[in-house]
């Protein structure tokens, strides 16, 4: 794989923003549950729906960086990994 | 501020520290912590724990990626892989003893503590020096086959992708780690997510936890980016010998 036409800064970029969100989340959801305010538990489970958001971006990003470089084994690689992850989530909330 | 508050942050950061500082997910930190330090049960640690792994490997993953510490091409079919042989363990668990599971997950652990000693002093420092001689197929297969294992038994297994990806792929240690966060920030993301589906998360707890780990991830990885590969081999023994042990206990204590 020839690296030096692979910019991983926008990946780099997208987990260092989501990172910041996901702390301030948290971060605001614990000073909530020490005050016992009922909206800390809002709070954080939006702080884990970003984490679950930005894990998905992610994913979504590396398969078009790999479309970009036109390293195609692996761009289907990447999509076949979202699909098996997602359909892992969806068989468990189905069988729910 | 609340004294359970304080004892989750505090578990937090310990358990991120050494994820970060090892490259591994720190799943099997978090859960004992969590039970004996902080006093929750086990059914509401091992669901803010795999979830506390997905943001922790996703903090720590971030620092390697930077430095180009992250072999994407060597991760894409592992992560694969060993989400569906963890998927077909989890299948099989009613059928199969975890006791065995859990002896023969020591033996690999020994098993590769004892490869790492003996693989010797490598070029650690090097990046991608050419990707002909390593063995990617085998690790991937070998990753799929602990993805089953772990899955039997409820674990991550990713304690195990470092030595692999250091002795079979042949990439530098330091690579390796990174490598390994960025396959555990999927794999446990997808494992939070049923959790959450299940109702089993508690954000009381998951929130000063993620803090405390994030923090900890953070420092974890920056001291590993800075420690010679040597010593951080060295740690990383120790721990699977560790790890080994009370695997090993366990399985035998089942049997008992």
């Amino acid at each position: 794989m020839n690296r030096t036409d692979f910019n991983l800064n926008p990946l780099v970029g997208l987990q260092r923003h989501s990172l910041r969100i996901m702390i301030i989340l948290f971060a605001v959801s614990a000073a909530l549950y020490s005050l016992g305010a009922p909206i800390a538990t809002l709070v954080g489970l939006i702080g884990l729906g970003s984490l679950y958001l930005a894990t998905v971006v992610k994913l979504v990003m590396i398969s078009e960086l790999f479309r970009k470089a036109h390293l195609h084994r692996l761009w289907m690689l990447s999509l076949a990994l979202l699909l098996v992850l997602v359909a892992v989530v969806a068989a468990e909330y189905i069988s729910i | 501020m609340p004294t359970d508050l304080i004892w989750y942050i505090s578990c937090g950061l310990v358990a991120g520290m050494a994820g970060g500082f090892l490259g591994i997910g720190g799943g099997v930190l978090l859960v004992p912590l969590l039970t004996v330090a902080a006093g929750l049960s086990v059914h509401t640690a091992v669901p803010v724990s795999i979830t506390a792994v997905a943001a922790h490997s996703f903090a720590s993953s971030n620092i390697y990626l930077k430095q180009g510490r992250v072999d994407l091409e060597l991760a894409l079919p592992v992560v694969l892989l060993m989400t569906m042989g963890s998927v077909l363990g989890g299948y099989l668990h009613p059928i199969i003893s975890p006791h065995w599971v859990e002896l023969l997950l020591a033996a690999m652990m020994i098993y590769t503590a004892l490869s790492l000693i003996f693989t010797g002093k490598r070029q650690d420092d090097g990046m991608f020096e050419g990707l002909k001689s390593r063995n990617y197929g085998i690790s991937a297969i070998l990753a799929a086959a602990i993805g089953f294992l772990a899955g039997l038994i409820g674990v991550g297994g990713g304690e195990l992708l470092v030595p692999i990806l250091y002795s079979l792929a042949r990439v530098p240690f330091k690579t390796a780690r990174g490598t390994a966060l960025l396959i555990i920030s999927f794999s446990a993301a997808a494992a939070s997510a049923v959790y959450f589906l299940e109702g089993a998360v508690e954000p009381r707890v998951l929130a000063p936890v993620l803090i405390g780990v994030i923090a900890g991830s953070q420092l974890g990885s920056f001291l590993g980016m800075r420690t010679p590969s040597s010593i951080a081999r060295f740690v990383y023994i120790g721990v699977m010998a560790y790890l080994a042990y009370a695997m090993s206990a366990k399985g035998i204590e089942g049997f008992l």
